[in-house]
């Protein structure tokens, strides 16, 4: 009986500190999560429906090899960046 | 008989009520062509993670991530074309967004284009995306904009073509006034501002004046 008890005190007691850990793992890629349901909500389309489609042909005819180069360079380590303070 | 009469009436409500489920069927898409004023003031505040009132460039990038990571299902840096398939991106878009022609978007090719749409929302140039450029922006993913000079902005000078060519779209009962039902996607403060005689409804004129006259003094 004693170590039932004393098992049942344990696991509430790992329950209880256990949950703020969790909480402090899952909240960034809960609030990626929520933030794209938000924007969802709104914009199906993420590359902006007709807007996004009237940028995109007027943008093909201006950019330069080079620029681009450099943007996706830039843009690929902020994304990874960002990947990674999702999973801290 | 009596059980005829029954079954008569019985037919008769489920055909009013087919009736009826296909009147609303026709009638609720043209009412909910634009979000809820709620729904956009929401995903606005998701974008605007330092709660200042204005979406800058980082908030917006990071919400392109945010977006690009959820379409990216296998977590391998590109929306390929079965993960195309799971979005709404239009084929048409994705055709131009795709820059080297892989037939993959890379988080680059979708973040760039993310980019030049917050340019493009970006009416007043301040590099920070306000509550009405963003509720703008929403629209013109609907209707599109008058780019005239091709130039990927919205000039003052096209802005009231732009609005124009909303509120044509916007006013889905072609009556030439917006009511608060058919501009539900608009800020409720902003309604009541622009509709400057107070009749409760929006002429086309109230409509562009008062986005005008918002945009341009910020």
């Amino acid at each position: 009986m004693k170590l039932h008890l004393s098992l049942f005190v344990a696991a509430l007691s790992l329950s209880t500190f256990a949950q703020p850990v969790f909480a402090a793992t899952q909240k960034p890629e809960a609030k990626a999560a929520a933030l794209v349901a938000a924007l969802e909500a709104v914009s199906p389309d993420p590359l902006g429906g007709r807007l996004g489609l009237a940028v995109a042909s007027s943008r093909s005819t201006t950019q330069t090899p080079a620029a681009t180069n450099v943007a996706t360079a830039q843009v690929s380590s902020a994304y990874a960046a960002w990947k990674a303070a999702k999973k801290s | 008989m009596e059980s005829g009469q029954e079954i008569m009436i019985f037919r008769g409500g489920w055909r009013c009520a087919f009736l009826v489920s296909c009147a609303l069927a026709l009638a609720v898409p043209a009412l909910s062509a634009f979000p809820a004023a709620a729904k956009i003031k929401a995903a606005f505040d998701a974008i605007d993670a330092s709660h200042n009132g204005a979406v800058s460039r980082d908030e917006w990038d990071a919400a392109s991530f945010a977006l690009f990571r959820a379409a990216d299902k296998n977590n391998d840096n590109q929306i390929d074309s079965d993960e195309i398939n799971n979005t709404s991106i239009a084929p048409d878009t994705f055709l131009r967004a795709d820059l080297n022609h892989d037939g993959k978007l890379s988080v680059s090719e979708f973040t760039e284009l993310r980019r030049a749409i917050f340019q493009t929302a970006d009416i007043d140039r301040d590099d920070f995306l306000s509550p009405v450029e963003y509720e703008l922006l929403i629209v013109m993913e609907k209707v599109g904009w008058q780019d005239r000079n091709q130039n990927g902005r919205v000039d003052l000078s096209e802005l009231s073509d732009s609005l124009a060519k909303a509120f044509d779209e916007i006013d889905t009962d072609h009556d030439g006034s917006l009511t608060t039902v058919e501009s539900e996607y608009m800020r409720p403060a902003a309604f009541k501002r622009y509709d400057t005689n107070q009749d409760g409804k929006l002429t086309r004129e109230e409509f562009v004046t008062g986005y005008r006259t918002e945009l341009i003094s910020g």
